[in-house]
């Protein structure tokens, strides 16, 4: 298990940001010293992968403390413990969102000059990162290549539930898809689907969302081998980033995927090397 | 089946089993054997698979067959990866 920092290194704050929508969740971790210029905004993943990472995301901003810099995720809106369900949530309003957490950190005399984003995240991040000139850094965890690998995903935990006992007929991606696309909301392990929500995700792709200056961009590549090498198809999307005008750096970091694991896992050596990619 | 190794460590990895993978063999019975192995986890796995080696899996490729045993997940992958 981790060694989390003592507790005296950061201070743990929960705020409710008001949007003209709802209230949304955030948390914040604090350093105890010194005044905090400088922020670190996360960009959650999709639906259950947040659950499964908040112990991660928790870590983070703890170990981020000693950067020197605020750390705060924000429960996007149908999600968490912000305002509305699951099939409330729109892909714009979660861009809105995560501006609304921009201009929160800038209301307390912050700047957000780094986001992190975790799979679905850096989508988000990556457009986030081009509507605010702040934005210096995206360090992006495991990130999805295109919104479709993400519902792909996402859809499989209903065409699958036929493999292991499920009594639903046999159900394919396309017959999923296709429903969607006809304006049906479908329930997916308990989440409801909306098709807005569906197209929104889907119309997106990481190359496509390169900031028009330049930012450095630390790419994270979690396997479980050791010795792994990044593999051929993330190096060649993150040459793509670099050939729109980003500083990419990929690194392959060896630990369990723990968005999606059947416990909850941390991956200490992802926190040592992001809080490191954070501190130079 | 090179992949029978990588396998069991990606069930190990995504299923958190520790120690208790150390006894998987290609013969080891994963679907309704392995509690584990439930539709949440067997999505982790394919993902898993295909973010270790980059390929895509297509769900129609995707039968109870292939998550039997260990033996028969890492045939599938072999397969994938042409080899």
């Amino acid at each position: 298990m981790t060694a989390a920092l003592p507790e005296s290194t950061h201070r743990l704050e929960l705020n409710f940001l008001q949007t003209g929508r709802g209230d949304l969740l955030a948390t914040t971790w604090w350093p105890r010293q010194g005044q905090v210029r400088e922020w670190l905004l996360v960009a959650p993943p999709f639906a259950e992968e947040l659950n499964k990472s908040r112990r991660m995301l928790a870590l983070l901003g703890q170990q981020a403390a000693v950067t020197g810099r605020g750390v705060l995720l924000v429960d996007l809106a149908g999600t968490g413990d912000s305002w509305g369900e699951f099939r409330d949530a729109r892909y714009d309003v979660w861009l809105d969102d995560l501006l609304a957490a921009v201009h929160w950190v800038e209301g307390q005399g912050g700047t957000v000059t780094a986001l992190l984003g975790l799979r679905c995240g850096a989508l988000l991040a990556m457009e986030l990162a081009q509507r605010v000139a702040t934005v210096r850094h995206l360090l992006l965890w495991q990130p999805a290549l295109a919104g479709s690998d993400v519902l792909t995903q996402f859809l499989r935990l209903r065409t699958v539930a036929g493999l292991t006992g499920g009594v639903e007929a046999k159900e394919t991606q396309e017959s999923l898809r296709r429903r969607l696309m006809q304006g049906e909301t479908l329930e997916i392990a308990g989440y409801e689907l909306t098709p807005e929500l569906y197209a929104g995700v889907h119309s997106r792709q990481l190359a496509s969302l390169v900031p028009a200056r330049q930012v450095r961009i630390d790419w994270f590549h979690v396997a479980r081998q050791p010795d792994a090498p990044v593999p051929e198809a993330i190096l060649a999307a993150a040459a793509t980033l670099a050939a729109r005008g980003a500083a990419v750096q990929t690194h392959g970091v060896p630990g369990d995927p723990f968005w999606s694991t059947a416990e909850i896992a941390v991956c200490d050596r992802l926190l040592a090397r992001t809080v490191a990619c954070l501190a130079t | 089946m090179r992949d029978v190794k990588e396998v069991v460590e990606i069930l190990r990895s995504t299923l958190q089993l520790g120690r208790r993978a150390d006894s998987f063999t290609a013969e080891t019975l994963l679907l309704g054997h392995v509690p584990e192995v439930d539709s949440m986890a067997v999505v982790a796995i394919l993902t898993a698979i295909e973010d270790q080696y980059g390929i895509t899996i297509d769900d129609d490729e995707m039968s109870a067959e292939v998550f039997t045993s260990v033996g028969s997940l890492s045939q599938f992958v072999d397969a994938k990866r042409g080899r």
